[in-house]
């Protein structure tokens, strides 16, 4: 299990890319399906915008950092909770290198995950790195998903 | 319709990004369309080491037609800005979610003349 802790909202089937090839071009389809599931989410148009970079980012820290020889595994789920979040998990088996110092042009991605999101969590360990993040739905939104569910 | 979208490894779409130069001026304009990612930044960059051979004015890259722009597109602004130094003035278009937003959020906004229009880039010559 990717998230023991959270309970899918079964209404919008998660959207699940697994074994991506860890280059550059995969992950272009991987870019354009994550943005049409979005578009379902109930996130705003920002929010969307958002998500689809921040997974890219991601993306493309696990192609470039995880396997520098190139094409190692990448997965990348995303799931709306019940309470009205929207969670992408990106998840690579490679070996963690820490940012060079300067971390120079190379260096935007996280920062960028960190600010992109409402709320993100780097896990390194032995056996590859998590990058988890999370939008929250407004409540406006949430609200008028209630109102359509009583009303059925 | 179907979300368990699995792409594999032969699961390339092709590269989708156009750049068309204009000169008008002092300025050449390299308008962009499509979506710069790690896979088409180097053709940006291609071409605007190509536009920077003429040492031009002024440079404006308008990405107004842009639909989505990763931080390989922002090392490409970056590095222009270097390579322009004193000699070219260089100027972005970037306008909503899929280019401001993003050069905003990076900070970049504080480094490059972004503007929200292309008249605007033109208008100081």
């Amino acid at each position: 299990m990717l998230w023991p802790d959270v309970e899918i909202d079964s209404s919008l089937a998660p959207l699940v890319c697994m074994g991506i090839a860890g280059q550059p071009g995969p992950l272009v389809a991987v870019r354009h399906s994550l943005q049409r599931w979005a578009a379902y989410t109930g996130l705003s148009a920002p929010d969307v915008a958002d998500l689809v970079l921040a997974s890219y980012e991601a993306l493309a820290n696990a192609v470039e950092h995880a396997y520098p020889s190139g094409g190692g595994p990448v997965d990348l789920v995303a799931a709306r909770t019940a309470d009205g979040r929207v969670l992408v998990v990106v998840r690579d088996y490679g070996r963690w290198r820490p940012p060079p110092r300067d971390p120079g042009s190379r260096g935007r991605g996280l920062p960028m995950i960190n600010t992109l999101a409402h709320r993100a969590e780097v896990q390194q360990g032995p056996h590859g790195t998590q990058v988890r993040m999370e939008w929250q739905l407004s409540t406006a939104v949430e609200a008028a998903g209630r109102a359509r569910d009583e009303a059925r | 319709m179907s979300y368990f979208d699995s792409p594999s490894a032969g699961d390339v779409e092709p590269e989708d990004l156009r750049v068309t130069a204009e000169t008008r001026g002092p300025a050449v304009i390299l308008a962009v369309a499509g979506e710069v990612d790690m896979l088409t930044a180097a053709q940006l960059e291609q071409k605007i080491r190509a536009s920077l051979a003429s040492q031009p004015q002024i440079l404006v890259v308008d990405l107004s037609k842009v639909e989505f722009f990763a931080s390989a597109g922002m090392n490409v602004l970056l590095s222009t800005r270097e390579a322009t130094g004193e000699t070219t003035l260089f100027r972005v278009v970037a306008t909503g979610n899929a280019t401001l937003r993003p050069l905003r959020i990076a900070g970049l906004t504080d480094y490059l003349a972004v503007y929200e229009s292309l008249d605007a880039a033109l208008i100081e010559s």
